[in-house]
């Protein structure tokens, strides 16, 4: 008998109603319906929510490549409690550096949704392009850093990479390689050095 | 007892042909939202809605709700829209297969989950957060669009399994409310549901304490539903398998059924409410184990293991990647902990149950007959319901860490989506300081879940022991008890020694 409930109808209103489609969408596949005109709606729908999400403020951002930004930790392995964040400014291809960023601004997340991010600034001016941010990792596990640097021409350029395992307790400093002098001209986006630490980074985007 | 549904209000929304529809509605849109915002907006996961809303705040507030109202998720599942649309597109199609009529697909569905919840880091990813999201939605609608039943729903809906089993604990049903209604109608809508497709009208004699009474029934042209999941109202005696859709409301033409209150978890100690089947026994007691599973996976210790196990197997000298080796290690300890480990240990303690007993077990549950006397498979079902109040602790201790923890977190998440869309009328700037309760309080919650579950618990052990085995009860009592305790310190363990480790990245060497 449930099976003849469900026969099939004509949704009757479908083209002279008026208002928000996506309510008609619902409710016609619910009362009445005919497949066409919910495929049809469906399809429209989906259009429109690429062409909103293709104005969102992080989709419009393009990259920047005039600037360079790389980071590290100290401690290299962080673990929970104060560090420092080392952030390096620089201009490619050379890796001229910048020591002129009016703020550079860091957002540390954990990568579990729900936890509190920690955050750090600096408007000192850097030396060779370095900038020492402190930064409070309170929780164990993987962190992202977010940096967005302000130039001295208000341009701004931000990056991610994220800081993977920080630890409860200071981790065994045997297995740490000898980082204390990243290669700054290196060409690689990242020292080789801190790929243990920091991953290819997510993004390099700059803000109007 | 009081039946909800005559409260004002629910009354009318239990009555109206799309009362549920109403309650959808707003889940389908949060759920296309985080399908939205998990496709194309940050990719960080605090930062996301899709991250936040799952696996803080939708998980936090289920746990809740399932205690202190029942399974109204699954009433307003928004996976259920595209099943009515399936519905309404398919044919009358065939029955599920029958020899995957149980509990095994739930089961490895909501194994399946835990487990790439845990490989793929879900909670740190918003697009796989999204697609888990859109996997639901499809293969609700396939399996309605194939099968004549709500297959999903009773058979292979991870989350409904999970809110079948702890609505246990709640303290409402769907029940009649009065049965001599039920013996004499005739049509028995609430699981057929009802259609005609010209108006009809039917006397049916109804008797209510001897008295015959006519009364009219109408069957229309729109129908009515009976029970998607099949349970028939006055053999109701528990909340599994009830999604609480209603549809046995509007379909009974007596106006005789409702969603009762009654004391908490009342059908636990009740034998004749719970099927004695291994894949139910199953089900209830793993999902404890299960609990226990998910917050090792988010403390230190289960990256020694890990490492433990990868060097033992000599994996890491094969030169496979980080992400393989994780994979087999991984599913090793999902395999030793999620399965071996509670079967054996139900069955150990069935078996030691048995042993225990002088004499032939002889209850009502189970009648001393040559086939069934000693029978390990209803013992272990008798016992499964335990499990619940401990299992149901330990979920909670997890959830509500992390609920409690970023309850507020919304907030700025929210802002944060609607400033990417240049929405300012929450504000120009996220407030990310928004965070949630203080540690130590809730500390104090996962102390009070994980002890409440335990003694309630054991409290059951008990009850049920003396319910089945009378003056023989002491040795029943302790074997299922020491299972419960141990359950208990392992909880102990990981969530006061332990101090949880956010880690998804694992680097084998």
């Amino acid at each position: 008998m449930r099976g003849d409930v469900s026969k099939r109808k004509i949704c009757e209103w479908n083209h002279g109603a008026k208002g928000c489609f996506a309510y008609k969408i619902v409710l016609c596949a619910i009362f009445h319906l005919e497949s066409d005109f919910i495929m049809q709606k469906i399809l429209w729908l989906m259009i429109i929510a690429l062409l909103v999400a293709g104005c969102r403020n992080s989709a419009t951002q393009a990259d920047n490549p005039a600037v360079r930004i790389s980071i590290r930790t100290d401690p290299i392995l962080p673990y929970v409690g104060d560090a420092t964040v080392l952030v390096r400014l620089s201009r490619p291809p050379d890796n001229t550096p910048i020591n002129d960023a009016q703020k550079i601004e860091l957002k540390g997340d954990m990568t579990h949704a729900g936890m509190v991010p920690v955050f750090g600034e600096t408007t000192a001016s850097g030396i060779d392009g370095y900038y020492e941010i402190p930064l409070n990792f309170t929780m164990a596990g993987d962190w992202v850093i977010s940096v967005t640097a302000t130039l001295a021409n208000g341009t701004v350029a931000t990056y991610q990479a994220s800081v993977a395992g920080v630890a409860n307790v200071m981790p065994n400093f045997d297995v740490i390689e000898d980082c204390a002098t990243p290669d700054d001209n290196s060409t690689e986006t990242i020292p080789d050095c801190l790929l243990d630490m920091t991953e290819e980074p997510l993004r390099f985007e700059i803000m109007p | 007892m009081t039946d909800l549904l005559q409260l004002p209000f629910f009354k009318q929304m239990a009555q109206w042909r799309y009362g549920r529809l109403m309650l959808q509605i707003p889940f389908t849109l949060i759920a296309l939202l985080l399908v939205y915002d998990g496709f194309t907006g940050s990719q960080t996961a605090p930062e996301n809605l899709a991250t936040v809303g799952v696996w803080v705040h939708y998980r936090g507030i289920l746990i809740l709700a399932l205690f202190f109202i029942g399974n109204i998720f699954c009433m307003g599942c928004p996976f259920t829209l595209p099943r009515t649309l399936a519905k309404r597109l398919s044919k009358r199609g065939k029955r599920f297969p029958r020899i995957l009529r149980h509990k095994g697909l739930a089961i490895f569905s909501l194994l399946l989950l835990f487990f790439l919840y845990e490989y793929l880091d879900m909670w740190a990813s918003p697009a796989l957060t999204a697609w888990v999201i859109v996997a639901y939605f499809v293969l609700s609608f396939a399996l309605e669009a194939l099968f004549t039943e709500s297959a999903f729903c009773k058979y292979v809906c991870p989350l409904g399994t999970f809110n079948f089993v702890y609505s246990a604990l709640s303290p409402a049903q769907i029940s009649v409310k009065n049965r001599d209604v039920c013996r004499t109608c005739v049509g028995k809508e609430c699981i057929n549901g009802s259609y005609s497709p010209a108006p009809i009208i039917r006397l049916d004699s109804i008797t209510i304490n001897g008295e015959i009474t006519q009364k009219e029934v109408i069957h229309r042209p729109q129908g009515t539903l009976g029970c998607g999941t099949e349970l028939f109202a006055p053999q109701i005696k528990s909340n599994f398998d009830c999604t609480l859709c209603l549809d046995c409301v509007r379909a009974c033409p007596h106006d005789n059924i409702g969603w009762m209150t009654r004391r908490f978890g009342r059908e636990l100690s009740d034998a004749s409410a719970w099927s004695k089947r291994w894949d139910i026994s199953f089900l209830l007691i793993g999902l404890a184990f299960w609990g226990l599973l998910n917050a090792f996976g988010m403390i230190p210790p289960v990256y020694d293991l890990m490492q433990s196990l990868a060097n033992g197997l000599g994996l890491p000298a094969l030169g496979w990647s980080d992400s393989t080796i994780e994979l087999v290690v991984l599913g090793m300890i999902f395999v030793v902990g999620g399965i071996i480990l509670p079967i054996g240990v139900m069955v150990l303690a069935g078996f030691l149950t048995k042993i225990s007993q002088p004499h032939p077990v002889e209850t009502a549950y189970m009648p001393s007959t040559p086939k069934n006397e000693h029978n390990i498979r209803l013992i272990i079902g008798n016992f499964a319901p335990a499990f619940i109040p401990i299992g149901f602790g330990i979920w909670l201790a997890h959830y509500a860490f992390h609920f409690l923890s970023g309850v507020f977190t919304i907030i700025p998440t929210v802002q944060f989506f609607l400033l990417d869309h240049n929405i300012t009328f929450l504000g120009n700037t996220p407030n990310w300081a928004l965070g949630g309760v203080d540690f130590g309080v809730i500390g104090v919650v996962q102390l009070v879940a994980l002890m409440g579950g335990f003694v309630w618990s054991m409290a059951l052990v008990q009850t049920i022991s003396l319910r089945e085995f009378r003056r023989n009860a002491m040795l029943p009592t302790l074997i299922w008890g020491a299972v419960v305790l141990g359950l208990m310190l392992a909880a102990v363990w990981i969530f006061a020694f332990n101090d949880m480790e956010m880690r998804g990245s694992v680097l084998f060497h």
